[in-house]
């Protein structure tokens, strides 16, 4: 279920301007505006939780990090293993009654988790994640071995030895590219990149001010305007 | 009837990687008389990584890609599942939400690229099974493949979040194609349950299961083979098969080919053109090649 158009944005509220309270008010918000799904849709029926092949190891199932973004769990969200056992399956999408797609809820929270640094430093997901979009800057394209190699450095880098009897028989068959390709209009992905930062922060500006005015803040909507008036 | 075109997006593990994907993509395509030219200044669609980090930047990467191919004035066919599920939704999220579509209005204004959203992001499956029919795929058989068994594994993102003509869980189009060609198609429980590809690298023992969960219903239903329509899945279930025996003691020798390879084969193309014998677990011996 689609929201309307929203209030918020994309963008982490600065920690230093807004009271922990005040974050965690605007935290349903904020995912609706990532997501384009409204959380306060879900009737709490546990379809998804059934419906997920990851539930089992999540230490929150899907059905209760709905309610929990609602509630305002900012932190326990952002910190939770649940959002990062998501593998994007869609198996709760399809089927949720109120036509929430659940998948890109936990995307949001993925993403603000990592806005936020509010990663759990024992999951290696987000830095895999980081890593495709270091290789993604680079070449335009994603070149696996390339990929495979910046995440082990990342993350342990002997990984890269229980790697390499797959990726020689990678190369063997003939199924791996042993050099990056750049992508013909990389330096166009380039721009789009960074095109995609001015759209949320010039949105994050404004936006940030109504909410916050309208959550009676004034040093926030203070602090928020000067922002805004350093991104012109 | 006319020649059926599209522009080509083989995304980046096709491309780089899966060369067979590829190469039998083009093979069998040619030999039923679909055109496919390769979409000029293609990038990487962002697959799920992005979107996981950066939802925007996922969709603003679809975005272009579609400008890319609406500005051919061809249709975009997309043959690996993760590109497929991140095109087509943003192409749907761009034409119906709002908020959506000026966002990525502005980001394609600062590339200079125009979006009407008025391309269609065909997935080869139904290329094959919906615009061309399979009336004229079977026209085509040469070598029809009875006596063949196998299972269809369509994988979380051929059918989700969901393709004008399957059920999101459980998809026929797949079996229909294959039953064009005389398999027998077996009933397959999981062939839209997730193998975990996607944490292969991060979370591989709970990767392995899934995989090994998959594995072992196909051979459990007496399959030859499993056919994939996916580059992601396709690596997933044919590379790991030395770990999993490791690791649950069994061995799986049922071997995975696209279904680009499959329908070739029944058309009478050489092995060669097709790629076949680029996968992990050989494929000669169910079907007879040797
Ligand atoms: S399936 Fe939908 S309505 Fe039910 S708990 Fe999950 S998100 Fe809420
Ligand atoms: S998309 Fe994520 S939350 Fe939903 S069923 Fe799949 S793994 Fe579970």
């Amino acid at each position: 279920m689609a929201v309307a158009e929203s209030t918020l944005t994309e963008r982490e509220i600065p920690r230093e301007v807004l009271p922990e309270e005040i974050r965690n008010r605007f935290f349903p918000a904020e995912v609706e505006d990532i997501s384009g799904q409204s959380v306060w849709a879900c009737m709490q029926c546990g379809t998804c939780s059934g419906s997920c092949q990851f539930a089992q190891e999540m230490d929150h199932t899907p059905r209760r990090i709905m309610e929990m973004v609602r509630t305002g769990l900012r932190e326990q969200v952002l910190a939770s293993r649940a959002i990062w056992y998501c593998a994007s399956c869609y198996s709760c999408t399809v089927r949720c009654p109120r036509g929430i797609q659940v998948t890109r809820v936990m995307m949001a929270l993925k993403s603000l988790a990592l806005r936020a640094g509010h990663v759990n430093p024992r999951d290696d997901a987000p830095a895999f994640y980081e890593s495709f979009l270091r290789v993604l800057r680079l070449f335009g394209r994603v070149h696996e071995p390339t990929l495979v190699a910046a995440y082990a450095l990342r993350t342990r880098p002997t990984r890269v030895l229980g790697m390499m009897p797959m990726a020689l028989g990678l190369v063997r068959r003939g199924r791996m590219a042993p050099l990056p390709d750049r992508a013909p209009g990389l330096a166009e992905v380039r721009r789009l990149m960074e095109a995609v930062e001015k759209v949320r922060g010039s949105e994050s500006a404004g936006a940030r001010e109504v909410a916050l005015r309208s959550a009676g803040c004034p040093q926030a909507v203070r602090a928020a305007r000067r922002e805004e008036v350093a991104l012109r | 009837m006319s020649r059926l075109r599209y522009a080509f997006y083989p995304g980046c593990t096709a491309h780089a990687s899966a060369r067979d994907y590829t190469r039998s993509t083009y093979a069998t395509f040619r030999a039923l008389g679909i055109e496919l030219e390769e979409v000029p200044g293609w990038s990487c669609c962002g697959s799920t990584a992005v979107s996981n980090v950066d939802p925007l930047l996922g969709m603003a990467l679809c975005a272009r890609n579609l400008a890319l191919a609406e500005s051919t004035g061809l249709d975009l066919a997309v043959t690996c599942n993760a590109c497929y599920a991140n095109l087509a939704p943003t192409l749907e999220a761009y034409r119906e939400e709002r908020r959506v579509r000026d966002r990525l209005q502005r980001v394609l204004d600062a590339v200079d690229r125009h979006l009407e959203g008025e391309v269609e992001v065909r997935h080869g499956v139904h290329i094959l099974t919906r615009d061309l029919g399979l009336d004229r795929v079977e026209e085509g058989v040469r070598r029809p493949l009875d006596g063949v068994k196998a299972v269809p594994y369509y994988g979380c993102l051929l059918s989700r979040p969901r393709n004008p003509y399957d059920d999101p869980e459980n998809p026929t189009s797949l079996d229909e194609l294959l039953a064009t060609l005389g398999v027998e198609v077996l009933p397959f429980e999981r062939k839209t349950k997730c193998c975990g590809g996607s944490f292969m690298n991060t979370k591989e023992e709970v990767a392995l299961r899934l995989t090994f969960e998959i594995l072992e219903e196909a051979r459990e239903r007496g399959a030859h083979l499993i056919v994939c329509a996916c580059p992601l899945c396709q690596l997933n279930l044919d590379a790991y098969r030395a770990k999993l025996r490791a690791r649950y003691g069994t061995y799986h020798d049922t071997p995975v080919l696209y279904f680009t390879q499959v329908v070739g084969l029944a058309l009478g193309l050489d092995r060669r053109d097709l790629a076949i014998g680029q996968s992990f677990v050989p494929a000669d011996r169910v079907l007879g090649l040797r």
